[in-house]
């Protein structure tokens, strides 16, 4: 099933926003890219700034990606199968 | 007793180094000399501090052990190793350590004189490389003896982590901060003195670029300098004094000051450390006062405030400056005593008649003093002399090719001085010089910055056929250097722009005789395109054999104005011709807003908003990464085995021990430095823009990776090319990593950041105490042929070289590690003998640029070059494809650079042999490429 993935950092002025509209997706996970995990993942999406929303497959492939801006919920609804 | 005894004294310790350069006391002299017992106390004394006492007991037994002997004839040698046993018998392991003595054995040296030393591949064996290899084996052992603490080494020794070359730092020279100043607000009539701690605490806005040294950069204001003259001030220091020995100063016409040991004097004779100052030498002095009888006229700090009421803050410990001057009181009256001596009072009758008149003095009193100061200060003027206590005085201060351009060749070790150059082919020679001598001072390589832009104001109206000629001349005399210096390469790699760099749009070019033009480098852009254009003729070329040239590098810098840039196509075209048919061509990609500049192969700088400052002013431009230490990831796996939480407690170890060496080194290089012009690192304290070449604040310390490969599959059983979670994982160490630069980076207030080392010879040296260790392990994870010695470790962070994957995953996946690690990254594609189709690289490095986050990549074809019939071939063969001679020679890339195969360790033999090659053709996939990522790359460098 296709889900979230969305990278956040401490003191980024849009990334509660992004937060927001990842909290109207159940099975979103959040990622702290402060945290090594979380700077492992974006790395692994090639994210390279906050905030960021990845929409990924069942074996984690990208399918959709917003890079450094916040998408609606319509949008990511839209993007989700 | 023992007086018969004679001492054979080898005389290897000379005076100084210029005794021994000249021969005149070598080992091959043999002095004789009567036993005498006193000379083992006070060297004892002298070179481990011991007390009288133990020093005599120590002399004693080692008196009896030679007496016991029967020998008649002993060597200082041997009396040295037996008063070392002693040492260590007593237990007494810090006297040991100090008196030590540095050496080879007497087999070592005859292998270094008889087989070619394989370190670096770019050395060859020849006399001046045998005298390298036998100053680095001793400078080596006192850089682990003396410079690092005890547990550093011992993890170099190990393997745990490789402290590469030595680097270098600077230190500014410094005062005692009662020490009186003069100076004005730039253009006002109102002259202030005020000591430099009244000063430095006067003026707003500090920046602390190191724990231990704040820094202010006053706007607009002068100090007073030799002859009554002003000079612009850059920046006022003040620093921790840590224990730095003081030397009080008086002059015979009753003037003192206290510097640190290290500070510059300017004698009549020469500059020279405080601390080697005679009494009765000549120092020039300046009166500043209106009257005989005050020399000097206070201005009461008071009127300071009322004149710029709103910046300044009176904020100065009085208490401190008071202590400061009951401790010298009794130096200041000793001075002054002196210098009322008859001769002196003749001298300031006559000589001392009008205000703001410079004379001679003579130097009465030099000597140390204890002074109880935390704090010492230093003022950075724009002559680099300025007017202290009224002693004319010397501070410490360094280039990109404006800076030549600019102030021509001017340095300690050269005897002439050269006005700034008129014509390219001038310029092109002070560029060499200098080169060479900055490579005399560094470990590592040289970059030039925007070299094509730069000379663009030297080519207005010249001809392309003599556009194309100076650019010859510049690769071939930068490429021959090494015949000059026992045949290393100077390594150096030039940064170059099709489209001028944005940031120096706005810039002021400098001309021909160091004068600015009037227009900006962005109005030279057709000379410049010009230029860079001829560079990669002469590249595609190659030399008279049609061979590559190994350097100079040329970095071409991709980014989103390059491809808006009038001509881009057809002059990728040519720097894709040269990749595919000489392969010297290295694609650096700057994305977003990053501005970068590289400076080795794979060393990238990202610059700050002070560097971008100083862009206005490029002539300043020089960016330095002084030293790399690297980690043996593999190790940190080999000691987890298996456990994720043993693994990266570990990892923060050897990080913590990075930050530590590089600290320790640090200061080393800071000692070093602190001797000033009369130092062995004058050159880099000797810059005509105010600062010193070197400048702390704005230094780089690398944490270098190798073997990341290795160390993922001995923890997860699987390479990081073969699964998903294995990459993962091997992000995630990178990832952690480069976190634990950014937090040791605040606490030790340095710049540490993640560096892939090219770990040419550190890389062997690793996986070599890798398998005298750990070798149940290391089998288990090693690459190339354990059985014949050609094993070696995956570089950095790389894929393995022999993984059945094609180029374009191993670009992909390596490129995700790119963003983490800082100081610079490559991928290399490995061609052999194939020589693809321009148009494939060029779609490649296109879609490299807009897909991935690569840092750069290059493409590495291999040759043979015969030396009967002169020929060049693709690929590498044992006989010539032509005459089939044998006497032929294989070249390719090492790491970031061509070598001659023959000259490369074992251990990078092996990957040679293993490295898959590609056409670029043929199941490659260039569409595999698109829509790996579109977004915005801009901000990664403000995370």
């Amino acid at each position: 099933m296709q889900h979230l993935k969305v990278f956040v950092k401490e003191n980024c002025q849009k990334c509660p926003a992004a937060k927001e509209v990842a909290n109207d997706f159940p099975e979103s996970e959040v990622y702290d890219v402060g945290q090594p995990d979380g700077l492992a993942e974006a790395a692994y999406y090639s994210v390279l700034c906050t905030p960021s929303i990845v929409v990924v497959d069942e074996q984690g492939s990208e399918v959709h990606a917003w890079r450094c801006s916040v998408p609606s919920s319509k949008d990511i609804a839209d993007r989700l199968n | 007793m023992a007086s018969n005894i004679r001492v054979l004294k080898m005389m290897e310790r000379a005076g100084d180094a210029t005794d021994i350069a000249l021969l005149v006391s070598t080992s091959s002299k043999e002095e004789i000399n009567l036993w005498d017992k006193s000379k083992i106390v006070n060297s004892l004394i002298l070179e481990t501090k011991a007390s009288r006492e133990l020093a005599t007991e120590i002399a004693d037994s080692v008196e009896e052990r030679i007496v016991d002997s029967r020998l008649d004839t002993v060597t200082t040698s041997i009396i040295r190793e037996l008063v070392d046993m002693e040492l260590l018998q007593r237990g007494l392991g810090t006297m040991h350590k100090r008196h030590s003595h540095l050496g080879l054995p007497m087999y070592d040296v005859e292998q270094i004189i008889t087989s070619a030393n394989k370190e670096n591949s770019n050395t060859t064996h020849n006399p001046e490389s045998i005298n390298l290899t036998l100053a680095e084996a001793i400078l080596k052992d006192f850089a682990l003896r003396s410079v690092f603490s005890e547990d550093i080494s011992h993890a170099h020794m190990v393997g745990d982590i490789h402290l590469h070359d030595l680097g270098f730092i600077i230190r500014p020279y410094s005062y005692l901060g009662d020490t009186r100043v003069h100076w004005r607000k730039k253009g006002s009539p109102l002259v202030f003195t005020t000591t430099m701690e009244q000063l430095y605490h006067l003026l707003p806005e500090e920046t602390r670029p190191e724990p231990t040294v704040r820094v202010k950069y006053p706007e607009e204001f002068e100090m007073l300098d030799r002859g009554g003259t002003w000079t612009e001030v850059k920046r006022v220091v003040k620093k921790d004094r840590l224990g730095k020995q003081m030397i009080f100063l008086a002059s015979s016409d009753g003037k003192y000051c206290v510097v640190t040991h290290d500070h510059p004097v300017i004698t009549s004779e020469d500059i020279k450390p405080a601390s080697m100052v005679q009494v009765g030498e000549e120092l020039e002095t300046f009166s500043v006062g209106a009257g005989e009888e005050k020399e000097i006229e206070e201005v009461d700090i008071s009127h300071l405030i009322e004149a710029i009421p709103t910046s300044f803050k009176l904020r100065f410990n009085a208490e401190d400056v008071l202590l400061a001057h009951q401790r010298l009181q009794e130096l200041v009256s000793q001075a002054a005593y002196v210098s009322e001596e008859p001769r002196t009072r003749r001298d300031r009758r006559t000589r001392r008649s009008r205000p703001g008149e410079s004379f001679k003095a003579r130097v009465v009193m030099a000597e140390p003093v204890d002074v109880l100061d935390v704090f010492i200060y230093d003022v950075t003027t724009e002559t680099g002399t300025l007017i202290a206590n009224g002693i004319y005085s010397h501070n410490c201060g360094g280039h990109s090719l404006d800076y030549i351009k600019k102030y021509g060749i001017s340095l300690p070790n050269i005897t002439s001085t050269s006005r700034p150059a008129k014509h390219p082919e001038v310029l092109i020679g002070h560029m060499v010089k200098m080169a060479s001598t900055l490579q005399s001072h560094y470990a590592g390589a040289i970059g030039w910055e925007a070299v094509n832009m730069f000379f663009a104001p030297y080519l207005v109206g010249i001809p392309y056929e003599r556009v194309k000629q100076l650019a010859q001349m510049l690769i071939y005399e930068f490429n021959q250097l090494a015949g000059a210096r026992g045949s290393q390469v100077v390594f150096t790699d030039f940064n170059l722009y099709w489209s001028v760099p944005r940031h120096f749009w706005e810039t002021p070019a400098i001309g021909p005789g160091g004068v600015y033009t009037g227009k900006t480098y962005k109005e030279y852009e057709k000379e410049s395109q010009s230029f860079l254009k001829a560079l990669f003729e002469v590249y595609l070329e190659g030399d008279a054999m049609g061979k590559t040239f190994v350097f100079p590098k040329p970095l071409l810098h991709i980014n989103e104005d390059f491809f808006k840039a009038e001509g881009h196509e057809e002059f990728l075209d040519l720097a894709c011709q040269v990749a595919s048919k000489q392969g010297i061509t290295y694609f650096v990609f700057d994305r977003g807003d990053e501005i970068t500049v590289s400076q080795c192969c794979r060393l990238k700088l990202r610059l700050s908003e002070k560097d971008l400052e100083e862009i206005k002013t490029p002539e300043k431009i020089r960016f330095t990464a002084l030293q790399n230490i690297t980690i043996n990831l593999p190790r940190i796996a080999y000691k987890a085995n298996g456990s994720d939480e043993v693994l990266f407690n570990e990892l923060e170890r050897a990080m913590q021990m990075v930050a530590k060496a590089h600290m320790q080194k640090k200061e080393f290089i800071a000692s070093l430095l602190g001797q000033g012009v009369n130092g062995p690192l004058s050159v880099l304290c000797d810059a005509k823009d105010g600062e010193p070449y070197l400048r702390l604040e704005r230094l780089t310390y690398l944490a270098g990776l190798l073997g990341l490969n290795e160390m993922v599959q001995y923890h997860t059983g699987k390479e990081l090319h073969e699964s998903q979670e294995a990459l993962k994982f091997g992000l995630k160490v990178v990832a952690h990593m480069n976190l634990t630069t950014k937090r040791l980076s605040e606490k030790y207030g340095i710049n540490l950041v993640l560096e892939e080392s090219p770990a040419e010879s550190s890389g062997y040296r690793l996986s070599k105490l890798d398998m005298k260790y750990y070798p149940a392990q290391a089998v288990r994870v090693l690459k190339g042929d354990l059985g014949g010695d050609e094993f070696y470790y995956t570089n950095s962070v790389h894929l393995n070289v022999e993984a059945d994957i094609d180029y374009i995953e191993r670009v992909q996946k390596q490129s995700l590690f790119h963003p983490l690690i800082e100081a610079g990254a490559i991928c290399h594609i490995w061609l052999g003998e194939h020589e693809p189709d321009p148009r494939s690289i060029r779609s490649f490095v296109i879609k490299t640029f807009r897909n991935t986050s690569s840092a750069q990549i290059a493409f590495s074809p291999e040759f043979t070059v015969c030396n009967d019939c002169r020929s060049t071939h693709r690929g590498i063969h044992e006989t010539c494809p032509r005459c089939e001679s044998d006497n032929v020679y294989g070249i390719t890339r090492i790491v970031g650079y061509y070598s001659k195969v023959t000259t490369w360790n074992k251990g990078k033999v092996g990957e040679l042999r293993d490295r898959v090659r590609t056409s670029l053709e043929g199941g490659s996939d260039h569409a595999a490429l698109e829509g790996v990522r579109e977004g915005e790359l801009s901000e990664m460098s403000s995370r």
